[in-house]
């Protein structure tokens, strides 16, 4: 899996994973997310457009992410979630814990 | 819920086996990839994609459940095989391997807030549980480990 960050000149940092996000993947993306939120980027979007499948490990590293960003005083978003990443969601009803944006823009403006 | 009795012949039947690894990921993703295929041809009304991926996500949950716990540090790596097959009302999907025993109880998963904010295991079984009407779980003589899961369609479930 390959992620990507971009850093806004607002202080909002946009994480990129692309590919599956499980077993073999997630502390990947947990590292990343941590390390961004240790660089200063308190308030992070995780663009999920680019993601295929994210299994309970791909869940437990955004909810991760998550509590590391609250931590530092911020908080974290998903946009752009597919179909296999909204039932993940649904079924484990985190949904209502990491609200899922259709867009990036939404999730942006929702700091 | 209820299952009625099984039906004798499925329209689809794949099975794939690797090594209880990495590879047994991508292997497993590629069969459901192919088992999809096969559906499509054979049952044109089949359920649609959030049904599909309730169902491959609780695969995919108990494949990685078997290359994280079945074979321990210490112990080397053996086969696991998946089973996919699919009937007119229900897709069932068998796990084989020959590691060791699985030591978590399917009545007491706890629900997914307590499993994340306590950093624990187990959401990985409590999502597959979730996602399917059946999960079964058994020791086979001793030696191996056999996983049984089933989701029935939509139609199948309003008469059960």
């Amino acid at each position: 899996m390959d992620v990507q960050v971009e850093s806004r000149p607002d202080g909002i940092a946009i994480v990129r994973p692309a590919g599956r996000i499980d077993l073999l993947s997630a502390s990947a993306l947990r590292q990343q997310v941590a390390q961004t939120v240790a660089d200063g980027g308190r308030r992070v979007v995780v663009d999920l457009a680019q993601v295929t499948f994210m299994d309970s490990s791909g869940l437990g590293a955004l909810v991760g992410g998550l509590k590391l960003a609250r931590a530092a005083g911020g908080d974290l978003r998903i946009a752009r979630a597919g179909q296999q990443v909204r039932v993940m969601l649904e079924l484990t009803k985190l949904d209502q814990v990491v609200t899922p944006f259709a867009t990036v823009e939404d999730a942006l403006a929702s700091f | 819920m209820p299952v009625s009795s099984r039906p004798s012949h499925p329209l689809v039947d794949i099975t794939v086996t690797a090594t209880a690894g990495p590879e047994a990921l991508a292997a497993i993703h590629a069969a459901l990839a192919r088992f999809w295929e096969q559906v499509a041809d054979a049952a044109p009304d089949a359920p649609d994609e959030p049904w599909r991926w309730r169902f491959a996500t609780a695969v995919l949950e108990i494949a990685a459940n078997i290359v994280r716990h079945a074979f321990p540090p210490g112990r080397a790596p053996g086969l696991m095989r998946l089973r996919l097959r699919w009937y007119p009302d229900r897709a069932v999907a068998v796990f084989a391997d020959g590691g060791v025993p699985c030591e978590v109880s399917l009545r007491n998963l706890r629900a997914p807030a307590d499993v994340l904010a306590s950093q624990e295991g187990g959401l990985g079984l409590w999502v597959a549980m979730t996602a399917l009407d059946r999960l079964e779980y058994r020791r086979v003589r001793g030696t191996a480990n056999r996983w049984r899961l089933v989701k029935l369609l939509p139609a199948a479930r309003q008469t059960v």
